[in-house]
């Protein structure tokens, strides 16, 4: 094996022993499903790629936003370039993490870059991702994907697949994005050398719709005052529909969110007390998730939703025709996909979207965690600020980074939450204080 | 007939008020020091001397400022966040953004028109923007803080002077003042700076009328003069007769009220 393949085994290979230590652990909890079912996909992923890397077979580098239908239809190991962070987040190696960010910005990107582009960026550069026959990429939800997407195609040079994702959610966007999933097709094939069958693209719509039903209800369940599951597991959402979407794997994912939000709204029974309820309406704190468990305990502060865990319901995949299944494709990826959803089209979209969380999932307050390379999030900042003031709803706006924990530590952040809710949620809760949601749009 | 009492402990000045039926029977504002309990307890016997109660007749007494923690005396502390917006909405009611300018740090506070606390902003790392920035710069001019508000209206172009941070800006007016430049000017230029500083955290919220000042720099009207140019809007007045330096006092003093009417409740 060459220098760069043995590291690279190394590193993946250190990553699923860290997984499969998490997964024991988290499998010591049996009602636990949903934790479970996410770290499993993940170990089950690493072997997938671990065992592509052995036997050389092709690998497609994507970026966040895309359909991994394709890659399951087609049997096609894919490496979304940003998943590092979470893996190494999750492995809790956060100081591998800043070496990746720090490696990149030392090559030129930019400070104020997405960590998770920085990072994606670092890995590359340390050739810990195994060399791709293709690229695939989408130009959403924002530049700095498109900046990570131009490091792939230098870093690691390979024929690239571009899919330009219009700025509306209207049908004749919906369609225009269909049109160069289909052309992605013959793409794929030549590049991979597989062959795509719509039989097996069928099937994999259907394991894609079985996904959003137990999300759509998985998203219903979380509706319960009090929240029934931890709020921890709500941005696992956006991993179930980056890597898992079409696979065995998403299903039993979901279904492990699901099932344990029934048992657990069945029994009705909490460690704690809520006694509010916020949307995080930003990226989520992957850096130490317990955070949240830690607003729980000490805040009573709970939170039913966040961007990443909202699954907008645009319906199924209609499976009765290729080009019916492309279209629901396309119209998943633009309408559903947290993101690729929510930081395109006008401000409006943007903040109706977190208005309506707020009614759906009774909410007291909203938090806007700023991540500091979200500059599609902070450009809507103001109006959002604006629109909270109009109905009444307490915002906490801070400014920190989703990978990494020297721009806002955990101390500063709970500093922030405790204020934030001690003065301002709780006191407006308590004397009675209402917001009216029908007053924001101007 | 309910009596309370307000103590609020700042980084500079201690605060403390007793207030009778939503009317302010005695206030006292005096200097802080480095033992919090103490000067609590001086400065709570000094207002109740002032205002002929008698200790026992304080039925809720709620301590706020920095050294909220440290007055001992107190059923409860509250931050001077709900202080301070509470005690402003007390005096004006159609008030929605109020800006604490205080020793130590700053506040941008929002409140509803039901007076409930809807948002705010603090600048609490750094000198500039504060009480602490003024008092600091003028020790090389030989002037005193209640002189500066006089020299501010004397005419003039202001200087410009950094206000992003209160160090630098120390070294330009120790250079102004070497350079013969009138004490105006730079006084002038010292408050626009401090008003660019607390501009900039009151838009953090968004600023929306009425605006009042709250704190002991807001006593100032050099400062308030110059918040006016940078927001663009006319700072809502106090009534005569209130001091803007104990509205946090004031504003805890009203909450013990709250607070003892729903313990009574109970």
């Amino acid at each position: 094996m060459e220098k760069d393949a043995l590291e690279r085994w190394n590193v993946w290979s250190g990553i699923y022993s860290k997984l499969r230590a998490v997964l024991m652990l988290a499998a010591s909890d049996p009602e636990g499903t949903g934790f479970t079912a996410f770290i499993q996909a993940m170990n089950n992923y690493l072997v997938r790629l671990l065992t592509a890397m052995r036997e050389n077979e092709p690998i497609v580098w994507f970026n966040l936003g895309w359909n991994s239908e394709f890659l399951y239809a087609m049997d096609i190991t894919g490496v979304c370039v940003q998943q590092m962070g979470v893996f190494q987040n999750i492995a809790q190696n956060n100081d591998e993490t800043n070496a990746l960010i720090d490696l990149a910005e030392a090559h030129g990107l930019p400070s104020d870059l997405c960590s998770a582009d920085k990072m994606s960026t670092g890995a590359m550069l340390k050739r810990i991702y195994p060399p791709p026959i293709a690229h695939v990429n989408v130009n959403t939800p924002c530049d700095s994907q498109i900046v990570a997407a131009q490091a792939q195609a230098e870093i690691a040079p390979a024929p690239q697949y571009f899919i330009d994702i219009p700025y509306y959610h209207d049908d004749r966007s919906v369609a225009y994005v269909a049109d160069q999933l289909k052309g992605l097709i013959p793409f794929l094939v030549r590049c991979t050398g597989r062959a795509f069958d719509w039989d097996r693209m069928k099937h994999v719509c259907e394991l894609s719709n079985k996904i959003m039903e137990n999300i759509w209800e998985w998203n219903e369940w979380r509706k319960n005052v009090p929240v029934v599951q931890a709020s921890k597991l709500c941005a696992l959402n956006l991993i179930v529909h980056i890597m898992f979407s079409g696979s065995e794997d998403g299903v039993r994912f979901s279904e492990g969110l699901l099932e344990e939000a029934r048992l657990k709204a069945r029994r009705g029974d909490r460690p704690f007390e809520e006694r509010a309820r916020a949307i995080w309406y930003q990226d989520p704190v992957w850096w130490d998730l317990h955070l949240y468990d830690w607003m729980e305990r000490e805040l009573g502060l709970t939170l039913p939703i966040d961007v990443f865990g909202f699954y907008a319901n645009h319906g199924l995949i209609d499976t009765s025709s290729p080009e019916k299944m492309l279209w629901g494709l396309a119209n998943k990826l633009i309408r559903s996909m947290p993101m690729a959803r929510n930081f395109r089209a006008d401000a409006d979209f943007y903040i109706g979207d977190f208005m309506r969380l707020v009614e759906d999932y009774q909410a007291d307050c909203g938090i806007y965690a700023g991540h500091i390379g979200c500059k599609h999030g902070w450009g809507a900042i103001g109006l959002l600020r604006e629109a909270c003031r109009r109905v009444g709803l307490p915002l906490l706006v801070f400014e920190f980074d989703m990978f990494d924990p020297r721009i806002m530590g955990k101390d500063e952040m709970k500093n922030e939450l405790s204020r934030f809710v001690n003065e301002i949620v709780l006191p407006r809760k308590a004397s009675g204080a209402k917001a009216d949601l029908r007053a924001w749009r101007w | 007939m309910t009596t309370t009492a307000g103590v609020d402990i700042g980084s500079t000045a201690s605060k403390a008020v007793v207030m009778r039926d939503g009317r302010v029977l005695g206030a006292i504002i005096g200097p802080s020091s480095t033992n919090p309990a103490k000067t609590a307890r001086g400065i709570f016997e000094q207002a109740l001397e002032e205002g002929e109660v008698a200790k026992a007749e304080v039925q809720y007494i709620v301590g706020t400022g920095y050294g909220r923690a440290h007055v001992p005396f107190a059923n409860e502390n509250i931050s001077e966040i709900s202080c301070h917006g509470r005690g402003a909405f007390h005096y004006l009611p159609s008030v929605r953004t109020i800006l604490d300018i205080g020793g130590q740090d700053t506040k941008a506070i929002c409140v509803d028109e039901k007076g409930g606390l809807l948002d705010f902003a603090m600048n609490d790392k750094c000198a500039a923007g504060t009480g602490r920035f003024l008092e600091a710069i003028i020790r090389n001019m030989e002037i005193s803080l209640d002189e500066m508000e006089k020299f501010h209206f004397q005419g003039g172009d202001p200087c410009i002077i950094s206000s992003m941070c209160s160090v630098f800006a120390e070294s330009e007016v120790i250079n102004l003042v070497n350079e013969g430049v009138e004490i105006s000017r730079i006084i002038k230029g010292l408050h626009i700076s401090l008003a660019g500083r607390i501009a900039t955290l009151a838009k953090r919220v968004g600023v929306i009328e009425d605006v009042a000042v709250t704190g002991g720099v807001a006593k100032n009207r050099g400062v308030i003069d110059a918040i006016e140019q940078k927001l663009g809007v006319k700072v809502k007045r106090f009534p005569e007769g209130v001091d803007p330096q104990l509205v946090g006092a004031v504003g805890a003093a009203i909450l013990a009220a709250d607070r003892f009417a729903a313990q009574s409740r109970k």
